[in-house]
C-alpha cells in the first residue's frame, strides 16, 4: 500500500511546492522530527517491536515459560493451514465481512444524508444513532443473545405473537450469523453515521444549487453530487470498516461463541483460542500473521478499486 | 526480635492445633480466630469459575468470612472456566498467580506439566485439620495426583434431572406428592413424549462450552473419552452411539427445543421444557425464580449406571516469591470454608465432608436425593488435553444435535482436532 | 440563486418539500424508536426483582421495580467493585486521551505540514499498521510487559492504545485542510514551526481535538481484550472486564448484569449528548476530503 493511493493529493502538498530557505529548512526538519518523536517512539514501541517479535514467535515452538525457543522453520504456518477449523473460519469471517460491511455503508450513509437535512430533533435523532456505541461489546451482545432467543425473547415473542413461525435463528448456522450482523450494525452504525456526516459537511452547498439548477431531483443530486464528492470518505469508511469487520470478535464471543457448530467462529477466535485457550503461542502467533496477510489482500484490492476514481 | 518470637509463636500455634486435630476432634474449640488474631494484614486473592448461582452463595460465604476474620481481606475473582484457565495459566508464570484458587480435578495434569500447582504438605494438612475420614473417599483422592497431593476437597458435584413440577402435574405425571421421575432411556422417552406439545417440549441438556451430558451417555454406554496415553478415543462405536441418541431426541423426536444450543436454564424457568439435564449447581437460580421444581437422579439412558460428577477442590498455585503469611492464611481460609461447607450447599452442591451429609439439615435439600448415585459418580478424566477436549466438543455437538453433521463425522473431526494440538 | 435555493439558505422549504420532510421525520422518529429499544430494555431489566426478568409474555414495566440489581452490582464480592473499576476506567480512558492527543496532533502536524526527509515512508509505514489485527502484537506485547513487571499497572493499559495510526490519519488530514495563507503570515512575521503549530495551527484544530478525545475515550473506555489479558488483580480492573465477571457461564443474572451495564454508560451517554455537536463538527471540519 502506498499512501498516495490513500490519499492522493497527499503526496504533493503545498508544502512541498515552495521552495524554502536553506536554514529554514533545516530548523523545520528537526522541528518535524521532535514533533514526530513520541508518537514514533510508541509507534515503535508498541507495534514494531511486538509485530517483529510476534513473526519471530511465529517461527518457532514457543511456550510461555519456554527459555531458548526452538527455530521450527514453517512448521507453525502448515500447522495452521492444515487445520480444517481455521479454513473454516476464514470462510466465516469473509461472510461476516460480505454481509457487515454493506449493511454499515449503506445505513450509516442513509442516516446521514437524512440527518444532514434541517429538521426537527435533529440533534435528537443524531444522538439516538450514535448512543449504542456507548455500550461496551458484552453488553451489547448480552442483549442482543437475550433479545433473539427463540424461547425466552422478546423478539421471537412478538413474531409469534403475529402469527410468524420464525425459524431460530441464533441457532441455525445461515441466520447465526445474520444475528450476528444485526447486534454489529446496531451497534456501530452511529460511528459511521457520524464519519459520513463529516464529509458531507464539506460539500459546498452551491453544487447542489447548481444541480438543482439543472433540474435534478433528490435522487439525482445525491448521484451526481453528494456519491461522487464523498467518495473520498467512502474509501476512507470502507477501509476501517473493512478491517473493523476482518476483526470481529467480541460479539461473536459472547452471543454464540462461534457456534452453532463452528458456523460463526471467526479468525480472531481462532487466533485467541489457539493462543489463549490451547495456549499454542507461537501457532496463534502464525494464525495471525496470516490474518495480518488476509487483510491486506483485501484492502489492497478496495485502494485499487476506488484509486482509479478519486478524480473529480 | 520480637516479631520473630511471635512468629514462632504463631508456627507453634498452628502445630499445636495440628497436634490437635490428629488426636481428634478438639478443633472446633480453638476455632479458626484463635491463629488468625495473630496473623497480621494480608490480602488473599481467590479466583474460581463458579459463576453458576452458586458464586452468589460463594459470594455470601466470602462475605461472612471477612466479616469474622478481619486481619485477612479476600479479593475474589470468578471468571468463566475457559477464561479461567487461560487467566491461571497466563497468570501463574507471569508471577500474578492467585494466593488461592478453586478448580476441579481434572485439570491437574494440565497444570502439573506447567508447574503451576504446589503441593499440599502434612504440616499445611495439619494447619486445615484434614483427615481423609472426614471427606467422601472419591472428593480426597481426587486431590492426588501421581502420588502427590495438590487439592483439598470442597464439595462433590452431579448431574441431576430438574422437573418442573407444575408441567409434570398438569401432565398428569404425578403420583403421591411426587413428580414420576422417568429412570430408564424407555421412560424417560415416554416422558418426553407426554411433555411435548406446541411450545413445549420435553427436556434441554446442552450446555454451551462443556461436553457433560454427552459424556455421561459415553460413560452409561461403556466407552470413555480418552485412551491410556492420554490419546483421545472420542469416535469410538460408544461414543458414536452417545451422540446419535443426543442427535435423535432432537431431529427425530423432537422433544427438545431446537433453538436450544445455549443454555437449558432459561427454558427450563420459563416453562419451555418439563425437564432438564443438567448440574446441581443451577438449583440456587431456580429458587430465586420462585420455581416449583424437583431435583431428581438422572436416569440411565444406556447399559450400565453411571453418573457424571466431579468435585470442586481448593489449590494453591505457585507464587513466585511464597510469603508464609499469606500461605497461613490462605489455609484458614480454606479450613473456614470447609468447616462452613453446610453454607456451600445452598449452591446445589453436595458437601465433600461426609459426616455433614447425614445430617437433617442436608437431608432436607433438594440435591440430598442425588446421594444415592455416590456409587455411580463418574469424575472427568484426569489427562492434560482434557481441557482442549473440553474447549472444542461445543462445536461437534451442535453440529450433531442440530442434524448438521454425521455423529460418525463430527466425532471424527473433533478426534482429529484433539490429536493435533500440542500442548 | 433561485427561490427555492434562498429558501434553503433560510432554513425554510417549499410545500412539497414541507411534505416530504414530515414524511421523512416521522420515519426517522419510528427508526429511532426500534434503535432506542434494546436500550430501554436494558434499563427495564436493571429495574426488575429476578422472579420478573426471565418470564414470557415480555412484559415492559416491572410489576414490582426494585434497586436490588444496583446494589448487587455495587457492591458484589464476586469481582472487583464497581467503583474501584470506575475509576480505573476514568484514569485509564482520561490519561490515554490527553497523551493520544499530544502525540497524534504534533505527529499529524509533522506529516501534514512540515518538510524532512522520510516523510512519505513514515506516513506509509504508519497508515500500513492500521491493517495490522491487535492480535499479532498481543502476545509479544504480554510478554513484553512482563518481561519490564508492568502487567497490573496503568501504563500497561494506557501505553499500548498511543500506537495507534487513526489519530494520526485523522489529525493530518484536518492540518492540510488549514489554508496555506495563515501559515505564511506567520512566517513572514518571523514566527519558527514550532511556534506556528502552537499559535496558529493548534487552535484551529480544536473541534478536531474534541472529536479525536471523544473517539479515543470511547475506545479506551470499551477496551476489553487487551485489560483481560494483562490485568489479574481486581484492584486494577477496568470496567468492561469488571462487569464481564457478572457474566455466568451456566445462568446469566440478568438484572444485575444490566444494572451494571447502566452504571457503565450512563457517564459517556451524558458526555456524548453535551458533546453531540461538537463531535460531528469536529469530524466534519477534518475534511476527510482530499
Amino acid at each position: 500500500m502506498t499512501p498516495s493511493a490513500a490519499v492522493p493529493s497527499a503526496a504533493l502538498p503545498p508544502a512541498a511546492i515552495r521552495p524554502a530557505r536553506a536554514a529554514g529548512h533545516r530548523h523545520e526538519t528537526w522541528t518535524a522530527y521532535a514533533l514526530l518523536a513520541p508518537y514514533l517512539a510508541a509507534f515503535a514501541a508498541f507495534m514494531v517491536v511486538p509485530s517483529a517479535y510476534g513473526l519471530y514467535l511465529s517461527f518457532t515452538d514457543f511456550r510461555l515459560g519456554s527459555v531458548h525457543p526452538r527455530w521450527t522453520g514453517l512448521d507453525n504456518f502448515a500447522y495452521v493451514l492444515t487445520d480444517p477449523l481455521f479454513r473454516t473460519t476464514v470462510g466465516n469471517t469473509v461472510v461476516f465481512v460480505l454481509e457487515s460491511t454493506p449493511a454499515l455503508i449503506v445505513i450509516p450513509l442513509a442516516l446521514a444524508v437524512a440527518l444532514n437535512q434541517r429538521m426537527p430533533w435533529r440533534a435528537f435523532f443524531r444522538g439516538t444513532f450514535f448512543l449504542p456505541f456507548t455500550l461496551s461489546v458484552s453488553i451489547v451482545s448480552i442483549c442482543w443473545w437475550w433479545l433473539l432467543d427463540p424461547n425466552f425473547g422478546p423478539v421471537y415473542f412478538y413474531l409469534k405473537a403475529l402469527g410468524f413461525r420464525p425459524p431460530p435463528w441464533i441457532s441455525s448456522p445461515p441466520l447465526a450469523m445474520a444475528g450476528v450482523v444485526a447486534a454489529t450494525v446496531w451497534w456501530t452504525a452511529g460511528y459511521n453515521m457520524v464519519l459520513f456526516l463529516a464529509g458531507l459537511q464539506d460539500i459546498p452547498a452551491h453544487l447542489y444549487e447548481a444541480a438543482r439548477i439543472d433540474g435534478a431531483g433528490g435522487w439525482r443530486q445525491f448521484r451526481s453530487v453528494t456519491l461522487p464528492l464523498l467518495r473520498p470518505t467512502m474509501l476512507f469508511v470502507i477501509v476501517i470498516q473493512l478491517i473493523a469487520s476482518f476483526q470481529v470478535f467480541g460479539q461473536v464471543y459472547v452471543m454464540t461463541s462461534g457456534g452453532p457448530g463452528n458456523a460463526t467462529r471467526t479468525v480472531i477466535q481462532y487466533v485467541y483460542e489457539t493462543a489463549f485457550v490451547q495456549l499454542q503461542l507461537s501457532e496463534g502467533a502464525a494464525a495471525a500473521w496470516l490474518l495480518f496477510l488476509i487483510i491486506l489482500v483485501f484492502s489492497l484490492a478496495q485502494f485499487r478499486l476506488f484509486s482509479g476514481h478519486t478524480e473529480y | 526480635m520480637r516479631r520473630a518470637a511471635r512468629r514462632w509463636t504463631r508456627r507453634s500455634l498452628l502445630r499445636t492445633m495440628g497436634a490437635a486435630a490428629a488426636a481428634g476432634g478438639a478443633v472446633r474449640i480453638f476455632g479458626a480466630p484463635a491463629h488468625v488474631r495473630a496473623a497480621s494484614n494480608v490480602t488473599l486473592a481467590f479466583w474460581n469459575g463458579l459463576t453458576g448461582p452458586d458464586g452468589r452463595v460463594m459470594e455470601g460465604i466470602v462475605a461472612d468470612f471477612t466479616s469474622q476474620h478481619k486481619a485477612i481481606r479476600i479479593e475474589q475473582q470468578q471468571l468463566q472456566w475457559t477464561d479461567f484457565h487461560t487467566k491461571m495459566l497466563t497468570a501463574i508464570p507471569a508471577g500474578q498467580a492467585p494466593d488461592v484458587a478453586i478448580m476441579h480435578t481434572y485439570e491437574k495434569p494440565r497444570y502439573v506439566q506447567s508447574g503451576a500447582l504446589t503441593e499440599f504438605s502434612e504440616t499445611d494438612l495439619a494447619a486445615l485439620a484434614f483427615q481423609a475420614k472426614d471427606f467422601t473417599p472419591r472428593a480426597w483422592e481426587g486431590g492426588i495426583y501421581q502420588g502427590k497431593r495438590y487439592s483439598v476437597p470442597l464439595d462433590i458435584h452431579a448431574m441431576c434431572l430438574f422437573i418442573n413440577n407444575t408441567l409434570f402435574k398438569s401432565a398428569g405425571l404425578w403420583a403421591g406428592g411426587r413428580p414420576k421421575a422417568p429412570s430408564s432411556r424407555a421412560e424417560f422417552l415416554d416422558t418426553c413424549k407426554v411433555l411435548t406439545h406446541g411450545d413445549q417440549h420435553g427436556v434441554g441438556w446442552l450446555q454451551r462450552g462443556v461436553g457433560w451430558a454427552f459424556q455421561m451417555l459415553l460413560w452409561q454406554n461403556g466407552g470413555d473419552m480418552f485412551d491410556a496415553q492420554g490419546e483421545p478415543t472420542l469416535d469410538s462405536p460408544a461414543a458414536v452411539e452417545a451422540m446419535q441418541f443426543i442427535q435423535d431426541l432432537n431431529v427425530k423426536y423432537h422433544y427438545t427445543p431446537e433453538g436450544i444450543t445455549g443454555n437449558p436454564a432459561e427454558a427450563f424457568q420459563t416453562g419451555k421444557i418439563g425437564m432438564a439435564v443438567h448440574g446441581d449447581w443451577l438449583t440456587p437460580a431456580f429458587v430465586a425464580a420462585n420455581m416449583d421444581f424437583t431435583v431428581a437422579p438422572a436416569p440411565t439412558f444406556f447399559k450400565q449406571r453411571s453418573v457424571w460428577a466431579g468435585s470442586h477442590q481448593f489449590y494453591l498455585p505457585v507464587q513466585r516469591r511464597p510469603d508464609p503469611a499469606k500461605r497461613e492464611a490462605a489455609l484458614v481460609f480454606i479450613r473456614w470454608i470447609s468447616e462452613h461447607s453446610m453454607a456451600w450447599a445452598q449452591g446445589g452442591h453436595i458437601p465433600a465432608r461426609a459426616g455433614l451429609t447425614a445430617t437433617p439439615g442436608f437431608k432436607a435439600r433438594k440435591q440430598a436425593a442425588l446421594l444415592a448415585d455416590a456409587p455411580y459418580w463418574h469424575f472427568m478424566p484426569a489427562v492434560p488435553k482434557i481441557l482442549v477436549e473440553e474447549s472444542l466438543i461445543t462445536a461437534a455437538q451442535e453440529q450433531i444435535f442440530l442434524g448438521r453433521a454425521t455423529p460418525k463425522d463430527a466425532l471424527t473431526a473433533l478426534n482429529d482436532q484433539i490429536k493435533r494440538a500440542r500442548i | 440563486m433561485t427561490a427555492d435555493a434562498a429558501a434553503l439558505r433560510r432554513g425554510r422549504l417549499p410545500r412539497p418539500a414541507r411534505r416530504l420532510l414530515r414524511v421523512g421525520v416521522a420515519a426517522l422518529a419510528v427508526l429511532a424508536a426500534v434503535w432506542l429499544l434494546p436500550l430501554v430494555w436494558i434499563a427495564v431489566t436493571a429495574f426488575k426483582p429476578a422472579p420478573e426478568i426471565i418470564r414470557l409474555p415480555v412484559r415492559w414495566l416491572p410489576a414490582h421495580p426494585t434497586l436490588h440489581n444496583f446494589g448487587v452490582a455495587l457492591t458484589t464480592n464476586r469481582t472487583a467493585s464497581i467503583g474501584r473499576a470506575f475509576l480505573n476506567s476514568t484514569i485509564v480512558a482520561f490519561s490515554e486521551t490527553v497523551v493520544t492527543l499530544a502525540v497524534d496532533a504534533t505527529a499529524g502536524y509533522a506529516l501534514a505540514r512540515l518538510q524532512f526527509p522520510g516523510r512519505r515512508l513514515v506516513f506509509a509505514v504508519v497508515v500500513a499498521s492500521i491493517m495490522v489485527p491487535f492480535q499479532v502484537t498481543l502476545v509479544p506485547l504480554y510478554l513484553m510487559f512482563e518481561q519490564v513487571g508492568w502487567l497490573n499497572t496503568y501504563q500497561a493499559l494506557v501505553l499500548p492504545g498511543l500506537s495507534r495510526a487513526f489519530g494520526v490519519f485523522l489529525m493530518r488530514q484536518f492540518f492540510l485542510a488549514l489554508p496555506r495563507d495563515l501559515s505564511d503570515a506567520a512566517r513572514i512575521d518571523g514566527a519558527g514551526p514550532f511556534i506556528i503549530f502552537a499559535r496558529v495551527a493548534l487552535p484551529l484544530v480544536r473541534p478536531a481535538l474534541a472529536a479525536l478525545g471523544i473517539f479515543t475515550f470511547l475506545r479506551s473506555w470499551n477496551e476489553f481484550t487487551w485489560p483481560l489479558i494483562v490485568i489479574s488483580r481486581n484492584d486494577m480492573m477496568t470496567l468492561p472486564v469488571a462487569l464481564s465477571r457478572l457474566l455466568g457461564s451456566f445462568f446469566v443474572e440478568y438484572g444485575i448484569v444490566m444494572a451494571g451495564a447502566m452504571l457503565a454508560a450512563l457517564p459517556l451517554i451524558a458526555v456524548f449528548f453535551i458533546a453531540q455537536r461538537q463531535i460531528i463538527e469536529g469530524v466534519a471540519l477534518t475534511g476527510l476530503k482530499e
